[in-house]
């Protein structure tokens, strides 16, 4: 199973934190050559680690009266926070704060999210690409992993959550092809050839007993048409299915079973 | 955001120092740490990408990533280099106080300028790095080194798991080989004067990287202070005993300290830095004997040496890796002797 190759999961690995978890995408042909000779860590294109605490006391500020407010703070690996990282807060906040958190059970409490990018896409090659074709596939590619950091993080700090979320990213190159760099796609090489495409899109949809209920959030950048945007929907919804179903419940699944083995225990008595 | 302690959680701790037993144990033998012993260091070296380490002390996790580009030089200082440090803590690190009446706010202020003014003064202040070295044409073009620190877990002790990481990051980064193209040659219309273009050689199998010219090798050791006995004894007699000092504390043996101190030397058994705030006053801090601060320094040489020799070993073995498993011997011109 490719998809299970390209991502790595951990959670519960900050001890302060109520709900944690890593995320990390590897490079497909890099982990094969090497998976044997060097840590499976050093392959990675995407790595972030989400830190989720609440609800814990506001500050007075932050305080509303019937609702939970919300805090995100996003680190970059490089450099300090700037314009972009507030921009990446904005479209995560658009998602958490009235769609998937269920803000009326926790009134007058904060829910503070840390989002810290160890390893961003593009920082690996030592030249700084000022293409504008790069930065725009660098941001939507450490959207797409940061919202789907975001979800193992609520469900290790056990937010209520109205439904399950994933997001995918969907290139079409100059040909009219469609592009899925998590479906087994050398994303690698779509860095090297970043002016080989002509738009990409971001498609974050909520989840109701395993199928796709509603759109949260589209993102495209560059130049597309209508029955391309269709087509694009149309694929998403099926990937996003797929890595719901493969890799979000089982990872759930196991998880949920080593939290709580003392019932088991407890059962065979 | 702070994490208070009760009263029982300090006095438990005061009376285990009294008795020479440290709360936190060491994860290698088991048993109880000595003052003077620090918790087990574990450094990940990356594979893939020049100055990125991640280093754990005990529970407290760091992670360095150093990043290369080229500006322009300070006005002031055509022919240096730049170096840059980042140290930005995130707000779910929950810094422990048990200090209540002041704010939570001006306490991490606090916090956190205290490891940025400690860890420049370390590395960047002492010419830790040979910043001339970065110079390619002189007022035009230089090297501008990012050291972006980012803590991932908090249990006590950043400035000195924070120096570790930069340290060895920088001895592991390589930067790209530049060619210097003189422009008056080939053209004699150049618009930029009298300089030349250059060329960055960022495909590290036609040309290898360069390290950077590491001058000395800073390591921080924090000590947290402790007064066993009354104010007015610390200040009146000389009773030693009634001062503790602990190496690398974690984080609640540093909620619960009276003061610190911060001591940066060398292999060379040079004293680069020597930071103790407040004593005796209102202002908080605790006074030690002028003797037992000296004592200090020669008894902190075996324990720098050791870190030194870990961290140039790390690198040195991580080197070693690499160049055996990306074959550069091939790339080697002399003959098998």
């Amino acid at each position: 199973m490719s998809l299970l190759s390209s991502i790595g999961l951990r959670t519960s690995i900050i001890d302060n934190a109520d709900g944690s978890a890593e995320l990390s995408i590897y490079n497909n042909n890099s982990n094969e050559a090497s998976s044997s000779s060097s840590s499976s860590d050093d392959n990675s294109i995407i790595k972030l680690i989400t830190s989720i605490n609440g609800p814990i006391e506001p500050k007075q500020r932050q305080e509303l009266p019937n609702r939970a407010s919300l805090e995100i703070n996003i680190y970059p690996s490089i450099g300090l926070s700037t314009t972009k990282e507030k921009l990446l807060e904005n479209k995560l906040r658009s998602i958490l704060q009235n769609n998937i958190i269920i803000n009326y059970k926790y009134p007058r409490q904060l829910i503070q999210i840390s989002i810290q990018f160890l390893i961003s896409s593009g920082s690996g090659s030592s030249s700084s690409s000022s293409s504008n074709y790069g930065s725009m596939m660098m941001n939507l590619l450490d959207l797409n992993a940061l919202i789907n950091c975001c979800y193992f993080a609520l469900i290790d700090a056990n937010i209520a959550m109205n439904y399950s979320f994933a997001s995918i990213v969907i290139i079409i190159d100059h040909q009219g092809n469609l592009l899925i760099p998590i479906d087994g796609n050398d994303l690698h090489q779509q860095q090297q050839q970043e002016e080989d495409y002509e738009s990409i899109h971001l498609c974050c949809y909520s989840i109701i007993a395993k199928k796709v209920d509603k759109l949260l959030l589209l993102e495209s950048q560059g130049d597309f048409n209508e029955s391309q945007l269709f087509n694009v929907l149309e694929k998403s919804i099926y990937k996003v299915e797929k890595f719901h179903n493969e890799i979000h419940r089982q990872f759930i699944n196991d998880k949920i079973k080593n939290d709580y083995i003392w019932k088991q225990e407890r059962e065979d008595e | 955001m702070s994490k208070e302690l009760s009263l029982n959680q300090k006095n438990y701790l005061i009376q285990a120092l009294k008795s020479n037993i440290r709360l936190s144990t060491s994860t290698n033998t088991g048993g109880s740490r000595k003052f003077n012993q620090f918790r087990p260091i574990d450094i990940k070296l990356s594979n893939t990408r020049y100055g990125s380490v991640e280093l754990s002390l005990g529970k407290t996790k760091v992670m360095v990533n150093i990043t290369s580009r080229i500006t322009e030089p300070y006005q002031d200082r055509p022919f240096e280099g730049i170096m840059t440090i980042n140290c930005e803590i995130p707000n779910h690190i929950k810094l422990q106080s048990n200090d209540t009446t002041n704010n939570n706010n001006d306490n991490e202020d606090e916090f956190i300028n205290l490891i940025n003014r400690a860890l420049d003064r370390a590395i960047r202040r002492s010419n830790a790095v040979d910043l001339e070295n970065l110079c390619i044409i002189a007022g035009e073009k230089v090297w501008e080194l990012i050291i972006d620190l980012q803590v991932l877990n908090y249990d006590g002790n950043l400035i000195d798991s924070g120096c570790l990481a930069i340290i060895t990051a920088l001895l592991d980064f390589k930067k790209p080989d530049v060619t210097i193209n003189n422009n008056n040659t080939s053209n004699s219309s150049s618009t930029s004067g009298g300089g030349g273009n250059i060329i960055v050689h960022d495909d590290e199998m036609k040309r290898p990287f360069i390290e950077l010219s590491i001058l000395h090798i800073p390591i921080c050791l924090t000590f947290s202070l402790f007064n066993l006995g009354s104010k007015e004894t610390n200040l009146k007699t000389n009773d030693i005993d009634q001062e503790i000092w602990l190496l690398d504390g974690d984080a609640m043996e540093e909620s619960c300290r009276d003061g610190y101190l911060i001591m940066t030397m060398n292999q060379n058994h040079e004293l680069i830095q020597l930071s103790k705030i407040g004593g005796g006053g209102n202002n908080g801090g605790v006074s030690i004997d002028g003797q037992q601060l000296i004592n200090l320094c020669h008894e902190s040489i075996d324990e720098i040496n050791r870190l030194t020799n870990l961290v140039k070993s790390t690198v040195k073995n991580h080197q070693l890796n690499r160049y055996n498993n990306e074959n550069y011997k091939l790339l080697e011109s002399s003959a098998d002797r």
